[in-house]
C-alpha cells in the first residue's frame, strides 16, 4: 500500500497532466488515439526530440542553448540550398547533404562552446546572439524565400517506411538510444550532472569542468543539426522561419519532461516524455479545430503552469524539510 | 607622466561607446555617397527622426529590467499587443486618448504580471517573461485572427503633423526614465535591490515591489514605442513586435548594459540604440541589403561582448597599475 | 608508536589579496601519524593557507616540499594525485547525485572494450567497502541530499580519504556537528593516523584540540606565531598566542546599571525555532551563544521582521509589534537594527561605494523629496567614515575593495546612521583582524554606554563570555539556558556545556 503511494508521489506533475490530456483528447478527438494519428504524434516528435536531447544537456548544466532554433534552421536552409543544386540525387549528394547539415550544427555548437564553456562568457549573450546570426544567416542565404520541392531520395530519411514505421520515427529512436546511452552511462553524462549541481564541487574532485561544458554545446549543436535533416526531409521546405520557435518548444519538452532549470535534476528519459507531451497537445488541439494561435498560446499557459507548479511545489518541500529537521532536533 | 596616460585610459574606456558612435558615423559619412545626405530629405535627419527613436526605447525598456538583474523577453509581443489593443479602441470609439489610455495601460498590466511572476513566485526571469512572450502573442493572434486595423487618421495626425514627434517623445521618455533611476531615492533602491537583493531587502528596501515597479516601467516604455509605431504604419499588425525583443537587447547590450544587476546605465539606451541604427542603416548605404540585417545584429552582439570583456581587462589593468602607484 | 617523519615542509608561503596580505610567510612542518592542529582568530588566515596547500589557492610567494620533494600543486587534480586531499568547511556536495557518485566523482570506473560506459556496480561497491572500513553506516546508492548533514560530512571524509592518502585537511569539520556525531569523525581521524595520514586540523574549539591533536600551530593576521606541543602546553599560553594580547584589554568594558527592557520575545516560535522568550535591556550587550544551526540567526531575522513568524509576540519598549516577514523596513523604523552574519552576501552592496553602503537603511530619511542630493551624501559618509575610523578618506571608494575589517565598518555604519535603540550584531567579528575587533567591541561599549541595547549572536566563545552582560544559549531552536554575569559561571567550558543541550535543559 504505500509503495503504490510513494510511487504515485513520485510522479512529477507533467505526467498527470499527459494522462489527463490523453483521456480528454480521447473523447474530446475523433480517431485520437488510432494508430494512424499517434504516429502522426510520433513523427512531429521527431525532430523535436532530438533538438530537445542537446538541450537537455545543457539545461542539466543549469544554463540554456537559446541558438539550437536558429541553428537548426541555418542548417536546414543551407543543405537545401545544397541540394537544390543537382537535378538528380545521388547517395553521394544525399551524404554530403548531411555531412553540411551537421557541420553547421557543429560549428555553432563550437562557438557556443567556446564562448561560454572556456572563456565563461554568459551563456544567455552568447546563444542569443548565436540565434539571431542562425536565423539572420538563413534570412541572408535564402533572400528571405522559400525553398521547397527536395528529391524523394533525400526525403525518404523521414518519410521513408521501414515494417510500416516512418523512417523519421526510427532515426529519432535511435538518436534517442544513444543519447540516454550518454547522458546516464557515460562520464561525461555524469560530469553534466556534477556540474549543474554544484560546480565547486565538481571542480575540486577533478571534472574538467571546461571540456565539459564546451562539449554539452558542441552535442546541442549537433542535435540542431540531426534535427534539421529530419525536419527538412518531412516537411520538404525550408525557409528563415523554419525553426522559429523551435528553441521554445525545445525547453519546454526538458521542462515538461522533469529537468529543473537550475541544473543537476531530470534527464533525459523525462526529455522524450516532454517532447510526446508537446506533440500529442498541438495534435489534439489541432483535430478538435483550434488553430495554431490558439495552440501557440496554451502551449505557453501550459508550461508556464508546470513550472509554476514545480516551483511551488519545491517550495513547500524545502520549507517541509526544514520543519523535519528542525522537529527532529527537539 | 603616468597619471595622465591612465586618466587618457581611463577616459577612453569610459566615453567607448560615444566613441564607436561618432567613428560609425564618421565612417559611412565619408565614404558612402548617400548616409549623410542633404536639405530637407537628409538621410541622417531621417533615421533620427523615424527609426532612432524606437530603438531607444527599445533598449531603454530592456535596460530598466536589467538594473534589477533581470531581462524582458516580452518586449516584442508587449509592443504588439499594446497597439494592437490601442487600434481597436481607436476603431470602435474614434477617441485617440481612449486609445492611447488604453495601450500604456495594457503595457504596464503585462509589465506587473511579469513583475509578480518574477518576485513573488519566484519564477526566473527568462521563464516567466519567455513564456509570457509567448502567450501574449497568440493571443494577439487569437483576437485579430491574423488581420490587420487600419484607418485610424485622426490618432495618426496627432503625431505626424511635426516629424519631430517620435524622437521629442523617446527623448522624453529617456529623461523621464535617467532622472527616476539616476536621480531619486527610488532609482538609488532599484540599484542596491539589483546588486544584492537580499542585502537591499535587509536594508529595508521592498525589494519585491521595486523589481514589480522595473517591469511596469518596461511595460510602459514598450507600450509608447507600439503607440508610435502604429502611427508611423497607419496600421496595427499581430506580428510587428515579432523582431523587436532581439532588437531590443542588441541595443541594450551595446549601450553596455550588464546581466550583472546594479550596473546597467539608462543612458546606455540612447548610445545602444543610436550605434544599432548608424550601423544598420550604414551598412545598407555601404551596400549590404536590408535582409542581411538580422545576422548583423546577431554578430554585433557576440562582438559586443568580446569587447566588453576587453574593456573591462584594460580597465583592471589600469586600475592595478593606479594601486600599484599608491602602494 | 610508530615512527613518525616529516611529510609536508612549508617554506615562507605567501598569498596577496587586493589589500592585504592574507598569508604571510609562514613555515612549519606535518610529520606521518600526527594530527596537525591549525588555530587562529577568523581572519587569521588559515583557509588561506590551507587553500593554498590543497591548490585551490595559487602560491603567490614560497615553497612547499613533499615527502623532501619540491612540489608546488598546480591545481586541485595535481594536489590529489600527489595524496593532498580537503575537506571543506562549507559542505560542498552534489546533492542530487548518490553518496557512491559523491565519492567516485572524477575518478569514476569505467568498464567495457571499445565503448566505455559507468561501472556504477562497481562504484556502489567500492564505496560500500570504504564506508564500512571506516565505520559509516550509510549506504552507498542513496541519494545525498537525503542524509543529514554530519553523515553528508561523513561522506565528503571518506571521499577525501578515499585516493592515495599522504596529506588530509580538516577545515572546522565539527562545526555543526552534535556530541555524539563529533566522537563518531574523531573515530575516524584516529584510524587514519594510525595508518600514517599527516592530518591538518583547523579547529576553534580548545578541547578538541587538546583532545585529538598532537601538535598545534597557531596563526595570527597571517602569520606564524608558533608550533606546540600538545602535551607541553596548556589552554592559556595557546589563547595569548593567538590574541596576541591580554583578553582582559581586548573585551574592556564599562559596565552600565540597566535599564528599561527595550526588546521582548514572548514564545516566539517560527521555522527552526520555538518558544524563544528574550530580552533586552537598555544598556546591555546580550550574547546569544549556539551551534551553527541552532537558530540564532533565524530568531534575529523574525525580529526585524525578514523571516514570518508562526506564533508568538515582539514586544518593543513595552508595545507589540506585528511584523511578519518582509517588513524590515518597519523594524528600522522601530528603531531596530540588524547587522546580518554574512556581510559579503547580506551585508553590503560590494560593487558600490562606501558612500552608497551607508545610506541605504535610511534614504528616505536623509532625502525627504526623494531626490538624491550628493553632496549631503557624500557629507554624511565622510562622516560615518571618520567615526569607524575606516582606513581611507574617500568615500568614493569601492567597498568590495576594502579589507574584511574595513567592510565590517561600513556595514555596521550604516546601522548606526539609524539611530537604532535596540541592535542586534549577527557575528559582528567574523573574518577581520584583531585591531578592528578591538575598536568593533569598544564601539558596542559606547552604543550601549549611550542606553542603547545590543543583542549578540556570536560562535566565538571568547567573544560571548568576554563581552556579554547576560548570556542565552540556544540548542536546536530553544533557548537552553541564561546566565548573569556575577552570578553564574561565565567560562567558555560552561557556557558550551548548557549550549550543548546536556545541562539545565528546558525541556
Amino acid at each position: 500500500m504505500n509503495r503504490v503511494k510513494r510511487l504515485i508521489k513520485s510522479v512529477p506533475g507533467s505526467t498527470w497532466a499527459g494522462i489527463l490530456l490523453m483521456v480528454f483528447f480521447a473523447f474530446a478527438a475523433k480517431g485520437y488515439l488510432s494508430e494512424r494519428n499517434i504516429m502522426n504524434i510520433l513523427q512531429s516528435t521527431s525532430a523535436l526530440v532530438v533538438l530537445a536531447a542537446g538541450m537537455t544537456m545543457v539545461i542539466l548544466l543549469g544554463e540554456i542553448d537559446m541558438s539550437v532554433g536558429g541553428v537548426l534552421t541555418i542548417a536546414a536552409t543551407v543543405t537545401g540550398m545544397y541540394l537544390k543544386l543537382y537535378e538528380t540525387i545521388t547517395v553521394a549528394n544525399i551524404m554530403i547533404a548531411l555531412l553540411i547539415c551537421c557541420a553547421i550544427g557543429v560549428a555553432f555548437g563550437l562557438l557556443n562552446g567556446l564562448l561560454i564553456g572556456y572563456m565563461r562568457f554568459n551563456f544567455w549573450l552568447v546563444t542569443f546572439g548565436t540565434m539571431s546570426m542562425g536565423f539572420g544567416l538563413a534570412k541572408g542565404v535564402t533572400g528571405g524565400g522559400v525553398l521547397s520541392g527536395f528529391d524523394t531520395m533525400f526525403r525518404w530519411i523521414s518519410t521513408g517506411r521501414v515494417f510500416g514505421i516512418r523512417t523519421c520515427i526510427i532515426w529519432a529512436a535511435i538518436i534517442c538510444a544513444i543519447v540516454i546511452f550518454v547522458n546516464y552511462k557515460t562520464k561525461f553524462g555524469l560530469h553534466i550532472y556534477a556540474i549543474g549541481d554544484s560546480e565547486i564541487c565538481a571542480q575540486n574532485s577533478g571534472v574538467n569542468v571546461k571540456k565539459t561544458r564546451f562539449f554539452a554545446y558542441v552535442l546541442s549543436g549537433l542535435m540542431a543539426g540531426l534535427a534539421a535533416v529530419l525536419l527538412l526531409a518531412r516537411t520538404n521546405s525550408a525557409g528563415a522561419t523554419l525553426g522559429e520557435g523551435y528553441e521554445f518548444n525545445a525547453i519546454a519538452a526538458v521542462v515538461i519532461g522533469g529537468t529543473a532549470m537550475d541544473g543537476g535534476k531530470g534527464g533525459f528519459k523525462g526529455t522524450i516524455f516532454g517532447a510526446i507531451f508537446i506533440s500529442a497537445m498541438k495534435n489534439g488541439l489541432q483535430l478538435v479545430g483550434l488553430s495554431n494561435y490558439w495552440q501557440q498560446v496554451l502551449l505557453g499557459v501550459v508550461i508556464l503552469a508546470i513550472i509554476l507548479y514545480d516551483v511551488i511545489n519545491s517550495k513547500i518541500r524545502d520549507k517541509k524539510s526544514l520543519r523535519r529537521v528542525y522537529s527532529d532536533g527537539i | 607622466m603616468g597619471f595622465e596616460k591612465n586618466n587618457v585610459i581611463s577616459f577612453i574606456i569610459k566615453g567607448s561607446r560615444v566613441i564607436v558612435l561618432v567613428l560609425l558615423f564618421l565612417v559611412f559619412t565619408i565614404f558612402t555617397k548617400n548616409f549623410f545626405g542633404v536639405g530637407n530629405s537628409s538621410n541622417v535627419v531621417n533615421i533620427l527622426l523615424q527609426t532612432a527613436p524606437f530603438e531607444i526605447l527599445l533598449a531603454l525598456g530592456m535596460i530598466i529590467t536589467m538594473i534589477t538583474g533581470g531581462i524582458d523577453l516580452s518586449i516584442g509581443a508587449n509592443i504588439t499587443i499594446s497597439s494592437f489593443m490601442c487600434a481597436m479602441v481607436l476603431q470602435y470609439t474614434g477617441n485617440s486618448l481612449a486609445g492611447i489610455v488604453t495601450g500604456l495601460l495594457v503595457g504596464i498590466t503585462i509589465g506587473i504580471i511579469n513583475g509578480i511572476l518574477i518576485a513573488f513566485v519566484g519564477l526566473p526571469p527568462f521563464v516567466a517573461t519567455y513564456s509570457m512572450d509567448w502567450i501574449v502573442k497568440g493571443a494577439v493572434l487569437v483576437i485579430s485572427q491574423g488581420g490587420q486595423i487600419n484607418g485610424f487618421d485622426k490618432y495618426r495626425a496627432i503625431f505626424n503633423t511635426w516629424r519631430g514627434s517620435y524622437l521629442l517623445i523617446s527623448i522624453a521618455v529617456l529623461i523621464l526614465a535617467w532622472f527616476l533611476y539616476s536621480k531619486t531615492t527610488f532609482g538609488k533602491k532599484t540599484y542596491f535591490v539589483g546588486a544584492n537583493p537580499s542585502a537591499g531587502e535587509l536594508s529595508g528596501i521592498n525589494s519585491k515591489l521595486i523589481v514589480i515597479l522595473a517591469y511596469a516601467a518596461c511595460g510602459f516604455v514598450a507600450a509608447v514605442a507600439g503607440l508610435l509605431y502604429i502611427a508611423k504604419l497607419g496600421a496595427a499588425e499581430p506580428t510587428l513586435g515579432n523582431s523587436f525583443t532581439m532588437a531590443a537587447f542588441a541595443a541594450a547590450l551595446i549601450g553596455g548594459a550588464s546581466f550583472a544587476g546594479g550596473k546597467s546605465r539608462v543612458l546606455g539606451a540612447l548610445v545602444g540604440g543610436l550605434i544599432i541604427v548608424v550601423l544598420n542603416n550604414g551598412l545598407i548605404h555601404i551596400g549590404v541589403p536590408g535582409i542581411w540585417q538580422d545576422f548583423a545584429q546577431g554578430l554585433v552582439i557576440i562582438v559586443a561582448v568580446f569587447l566588453e570583456r576587453l574593456m573591462e581587462k584594460l580597465q583592471e589593468k589600469n586600475k592595478k597599475g593606479n594601486n600599484e602607484k599608491s602602494l | 608508536m610508530e615512527e613518525t617523519r616529516d611529510l609536508l615542509e612549508l617554506k615562507n608561503l605567501s598569498k596577496f589579496f587586493p589589500g592585504v596580505v592574507a598569508v604571510d610567510d609562514v613555515s612549519f612542518t606535518v610529520r606521518s601519524g600526527e594530527v596537525h592542529v591549525l588555530i587562529g582568530e577568523n581572519g587569521a588566515g588559515k583557509s588561506t593557507l590551507v587553500k593554498m596547500i590543497a591548490g585551490i589557492n595559487p602560491i603567490d610567494k614560497g615553497e612547499m616540499y613533499l615527502e623532501g620533494d619540491h612540489f608546488v600543486p598546480d591545481d586541485v587534480v595535481d594536489a590529489q594525485t600527489h595524496g593532498i586531499n580537503m575537506v571543506h568547511q562549507e559542505l560542498s556536495m552534489m546533492s542530487n547525485r548518490t553518496v557512491a557518485q559523491n565519492i567516485f566523482i572524477g575518478r569514476e570506473p569505467m568498464k567495457g572494450g571499445l565503448i566505455k560506459s559507468l561501472d556504477i556496480k562497481k562504484m556502489n561497491e567500492e564505496s560500500q567497502k570504504m564506508l564500512n572500513e571506516l565505520g559509516v553506516k550509510i549506504d552507498a546508492s542513496s541519494k545525498t541530499s537525503d542524509l543529514s548533514i554530519a553523515m553528508q560530512q561523513m561522506v565528503e571524509l571518506v571521499k577525501a580519504t578515499s585516493s592515495q592518502n599522504k596529506i588530509l585537511i580538516l577545515d572546522e569539520p565539527t562545526s555543526s556537528l552534535t556530541a555524539p556525531e563529533i566522537k563518531s569523525l574523531f573515530a575516524i581521524v584516529r584510524k587514519l593516523k594510525k595508518s600514517g595520514v599527516g592530518i591538518i586540523y583547523i579547529s576553534h574549539r580548545m578541547n578538541e584540540m587538546f583532545e585529538l591533536g598532537d601538535r598545534i600551530t597557531v596563526m595570527r593576521d597571517g602569520k606564524y606565531v608558533g608550533t606546540r606541543e600538545v602535551k607541553n602546553t596548556n589552554e592559556e599560553e595557546i589563547i595569548s598566542m593567538m590574541i596576541g594580547r591580554n583578553i582582559g584589554t581586548l573585551f574592556d568594558r564599562t559596565y552600565n546599571e540597566c535599564g528599561e527592557v527595550l526588546l521582548e520575545t514572548k514564545e516566539l516560535t517560527g521555522l527552526r525555532f520555538k518558544n524563544v522568550s528574550i530580552k533586552v535591556h537598555s544598556g546591555e550587550i546580550v550574547g546569544m551563544a549556539g551551534l551553527v544551526g541552532a537558530g540564532r540567526t533565524e530568531v534575529a531575522k523574525a525580529i526585524f521582521g525578514y523571516d514570518p513568524i508562526d506564533s508568538g509576540r515582539i514586544i518593543k519598549s513595552g508595545r507589540e509589534i506585528k511584523l511578519n516577514g518582509h517588513s524590515p523596513r518597519k523594524a528600522i523604523d522601530l528603531g531596530i537594527s540588524y547587522l546580518p552574519e554574512d556581510r559579503k552576501q547580506e551585508g553590503l552592496f560590494l560593487d558600490f561605494t562606501i558612500s552608497d553602503n551607508i545610506i541605504p537603511a535610511v534614504l528616505g530619511r536623509i532625502f525627504p523629496s526623494g531626490i538624491v542630493n550628493q553632496k549631503k551624501q557624500k557629507e554624511i559618509a565622510e562622516e560615518y567614515v571618520k567615526k569607524m575610523s575606516v582606513a581611507t578618506t574617500d568615500s568614493g571608494k569601492i567597498v568590495g575593495s576594502l579589507s574584511g575589517g574595513n567592510q565590517q565598518k561600513v556595514a555596521l555604519a550604516k546601522w548606526l546612521l539609524t539611530q537604532a535603540e535596540v541592535f542586534i550584531f549577527d557575528e559582528p567579528t567574523r573574518g577581520i583582524d584583531i585591531g578592528a575587533k578591538a575598536e568593533i567591541y569598544a564601539l558596542m561599549d559606547e552604543l550601549v554606554g549611550n542606553g542603547a541595547g545590543i543583542l549578540m549572536i556570536s560562535s566565538e566563545m571568547n567573544e560571548v563570555c568576554g563581552l556579554s552582560d547576560r548570556i542565552y544559549a540556544m540548542h536546536d531552536g530553544v533557548v537552553s539556558g541564561e546566565l548573569f554575569r556575577g552570578i553564574d559561571d561565565f567560562s567558555e567550558d560552561n557556557v558550551l556545556t548548557i549550549m550543548l543541550g546536556s545541562g539545565g535543559n528546558h525541556e
